[in-house]
């Protein structure tokens, strides 16, 4: 074991994770049913677990680590992480709220029925939870690859399966209290990691990063360079490394410079937008609009989320470039050893052991850990229930028995699992913050425009929805495929770095020309009414 | 006099409970108050289908109108019935009755469910259970022969009492015309700024990006400006929904 006292941590963690969720657990009736953690969460506590909820290991490990390495250009994922919230604010929690209905199954059977867009619901809602499952457990394979040196594959096959297992067993449930401690951890780990680099390196003024950033250049751009020097060199320090690779590259881009990772505007224009609209299409994350009593509450509770979101993606921006500064010489070597993975997601805890040894780095693993099982563990039993109510007991076999469905449910489990372990070995070297964009990306091109279109448009019809949610599900994932795949054009189209301009484009044409070529708007007149009261 | 409270919906679990609460109260001479919560939100298609698992053929007609059923049945029985009708989250909504009509003790329906269902329904009756002030009676599902109710609802009933009836809500075209501007407004007044700042971050704008103002390269000061545009969005837009 490489880092015991870290490791003990995130053991401890995890049982304290366990423990909480144990003893808070309340099974409260229905969708609305959130009286008992209603009347007692504060509207702070209750801001701090929709943070806690939103920020997984994405945003604490991802955004960070993909700046280090990157530059600027990586900052626009957290852009439009902090972006989606308004737009979600804005156009959907009102309407949803008002339905009573936060997921997008819910609010499109209440509007339309029949079993084809039920079970494409089910279908687009399987794929986008294994896929945001892989970049959980490549996080969580990496984290312990650090802590414990295992290897990648090992450590993938256990992490996956432990996190299987807790679903399987009927493990645990994210609760208000765990979400917001983990909210907290996460805030207060990144300022920690602000403030102590400002003060260990940058002569206690962050803006001091921002300019010694302009003077570096990127590690993905600089290790060709960078090797030279190194091999010269082996010793060479942080500050001497990033000086002599500045000397050799003049006219390189620097960490400052825009087009590193996201190369040209429409690239840009397809990230930002698949970001932007893709919690649309996630909106597991309303859930906590409806645990606090009231709307106010309810409001104040949004309002503290986003601050805190500003807050921490501001943060981010600052820590990912002090890492690239600080760990300039580790990061080029990680990149250079083929370990770009490992580069990419484990900046930040490598932060934490450079400022603060090993007790801070389990305290950030920790955190960590705690985002991506409680993603994880969120993400596997919404889409069991799924299996067992949607698919086998609403199409397969109705007559079937509670057991015989809660079986189907847990044999669902362990193969989506599986299947999420196999694509976490292949997409290794991936940074977990552009999986979950990726993810981001197909949700805006299916879901996205028929949630939204569900409760502000009456000429939407059944036939639309069905249209946009199957031809955006087809571009979005050619286009994911085809860029995982290394490929650079699919039928003369570039690949982009997100799939999202391609299905958006394609899903709001079909919903638009569909929905006025056929008729059924199904209950249009009373979701609306309903949505709008 | 005691007072019990017991709440009624359209399924058999919460009948049974009913009429347990009405023979409790005929022995202890103490008056019902029976409550029934129409929750705010329509149901999805298979949430229906589910809950009807427990409204069959032979509950159709408790169905229809479990209120006036048990207020009949609470006359037979000779007792004061008092009915309340309001909406609201169920178990929260049964709780304030409780305190407001100051019951002395709550008599509750169980479904029963079990493993994944109990999981996904969660349980109104372990809700009131946990925060209830006064003490608490809960009839599992079953428990309680109803066939007398059944019988009841289907006979005598239909002549005594008019239906309850379900209104639909109205679309409101002024409130969602609304709506839809102030949305409109301010998402496009983000989205805007969103925009903006993401095409100049590109490298076709590299110099506008990199250029300086008080030392910090544009690039920066955009990612700013969208969260400050962000912030004040939420900031109006919760101030004016």
């Amino acid at each position: 074991m490489e880092n015991p006292i870290a490791f003990t941590i995130v053991v401890i963690s995890i049982l304290v994770t366990f423990f909480i969720s144990w003893y808070s657990r309340r099974w409260t009736r229905t969708t609305t049913e959130f009286y008992v953690a209603g009347g007692q969460i504060p509207w702070r506590l209750n801001g701090l677990a929709m943070f806690g909820d939103y920020c997984s290991a994405a945003s604490f490990l991802g955004i960070a680590g993909a700046i280090a390495l990157a530059g600027i250009d990586r900052w626009w994922i957290a852009l439009g992480f902090f972006g989606a919230w308004i737009v979600v604010l804005v156009v959907l929690a009102g309407p949803l709220k008002n339905t009573g209905k936060f997921t997008v199954g819910d609010v499109l059977a209440t509007r339309f029925s029949g079993p084809i867009i039920k079970m494409l619901a089910m279908a687009i809602t399987i794929i986008i939870g294994t896929l945001y499952l892989v970049p959980q457990i490549v996080g969580a394979g990496h984290l312990f690859e650090l802590l414990l040196g295992w290897n990648y594959m090992t450590t993938v096959v256990v992490v996956g399966a432990l996190m299987g297992t807790l679903v399987v067993v009927g493990g645990m449930r994210g609760t208000t209290y765990n979400q917001a401690l983990q909210g907290v951890v996460l805030m207060l780990a990144m300022a920690a990691l602000l403030i102590m680099s400002s003060m260990m390196y940058f002569g206690s003024n962050p803006f001091n990063i921002l300019t010694a950033s302009e003077n570096t250049v990127s590690p993905v751009v600089a290790q060709e360079v960078a090797k030279g020097i190194i091999s010269a060199q082996p010793d060479i320090g942080s500050q001497a490394l990033i000086e002599a690779v500045r000397a050799g590259m003049t006219d390189a881009p620097t960490a400052m410079t825009p087009g590193v990772a996201v190369p040209g505007m429409l690239n840009q224009l397809s990230l930002v937008l698949g970001l932007l609209f893709g919690v649309l299409g996630l909106p597991h994350i309303l859930i906590r609009f409806y645990t606090v009593k009231d709307s106010k509450t309810a409001q104040k509770s949004a309002a503290a989320t986003i601050i805190g979101l500003a807050v921490f993606y501001a943060m981010v921006l600052f820590v990912g470039l002090a890492a690239m500064s600080l760990l300039y010489p580790d990061l080029i070597n990680l990149l250079l050893a083929g370990e770009r993975g490992k580069a990419t997601n484990m900046t930040v805890p490598m932060l934490g052991e450079l400022l603060g040894g090993e007790i801070f780095m389990g305290i950030i693993a920790a955190g960590a850990m705690a985002a991506m099982i409680s993603t994880s563990v969120g993400l596997l039993i919404s889409m069991t229930t799924s299996l067992a109510h949607d698919v086998y007991a609403g199409v397969l076999r109705p007559t079937s028995t509670e057991k015989e469905r809660l079986f189907f449910a847990k044999c669902g489990a362990a193969a989506l699992t599986g299947v999420a372990i196999v694509a976490s070995i292949w997409l290794k070297d991936q940074n977990v913050a552009v999986l979950v964009g990726m993810c981001f990306g197909i949700a805006s091109s299916t879901f996205a425009p028929v949630l939204v279109a569900a409760v502000w448009w009456k000429r939407l019809t059944k036939e639309g929805v069905i249209a946009a949610m199957s031809v955006g599900l087809t571009v979005s994932l050619i286009f994911t495929f085809a860029r995982f795949l290394k490929e650079t054009t699919v039928l003369g189209l570039p690949v982009l770095v997100n799939p999202a301009l391609y299905g958006v484009i394609a899903a709001l044409v079909s919903l638009i020309v569909v929905s006025y070529l056929s008729k059924n708007v199904g209950r249009a007149e009373e979701v609306l009414a309903i949505a709008h009261k | 006099m005691k007072k019990v409270l017991v709440a009624v919906d359209e399924y058999a679990a919460s009948i049974g409970a009913a009429k347990k609460a009405v023979e409790l109260a005929a022995k202890y001479n103490a008056s019902l108050i029976a409550v029934r919560i129409e929750e705010e939100s329509l149901l999805t298609q298979y949430e229906k289908e589910e809950e009807s698992l427990s409204v069959t053929e032979y509950m159709a007609k408790v169905s229809e109108r479990p209120l006036d059923l048990i207020a009949a049945y609470g006359k037979k029985q000779n007792i004061e019935v008092k009915v309340i009708k309001t909406t609201g989250t169920v178990a929260s909504s049964v709780l304030r009755v409780a305190e407001e009509q100051q019951a002395d003790f709550i008599v509750v329906g169980d479904s029963g469910r079990k493993g994944m269902e109990r999981l996904h329904f969660g349980s109104v009756a372990i809700s009131i259970i946990k925060s209830s002030t006064v003490p608490v009676i809960v009839v599992r599902n079953g428990m309680v022969d109803i066939s007398d109710l059944v019988m009841m609802a289907a006979g005598e009933l239909d002549e005594a009492l008019p239906k309850e009836e379900y209104t639909a809500p109205v679309f409101n075209e002024e409130r969602y015309n609304k709506n839809l501007s102030l949305s409109a407004k301010l998402c496009g007044l983000f989205i805007v700024t969103y925009f903006i700042a993401a095409f100049l971050t590109t490298s076709e704008f590299k110099s506008v990006a990199a250029f300086q103002i008080v030392g910090v390269p544009v690039a920066v000061i955009l990612g700013m400006l969208v969260f400050a545009v962000g912030l004040g969005v939420t900031q109006a837009y919760l101030k004016r929904s």
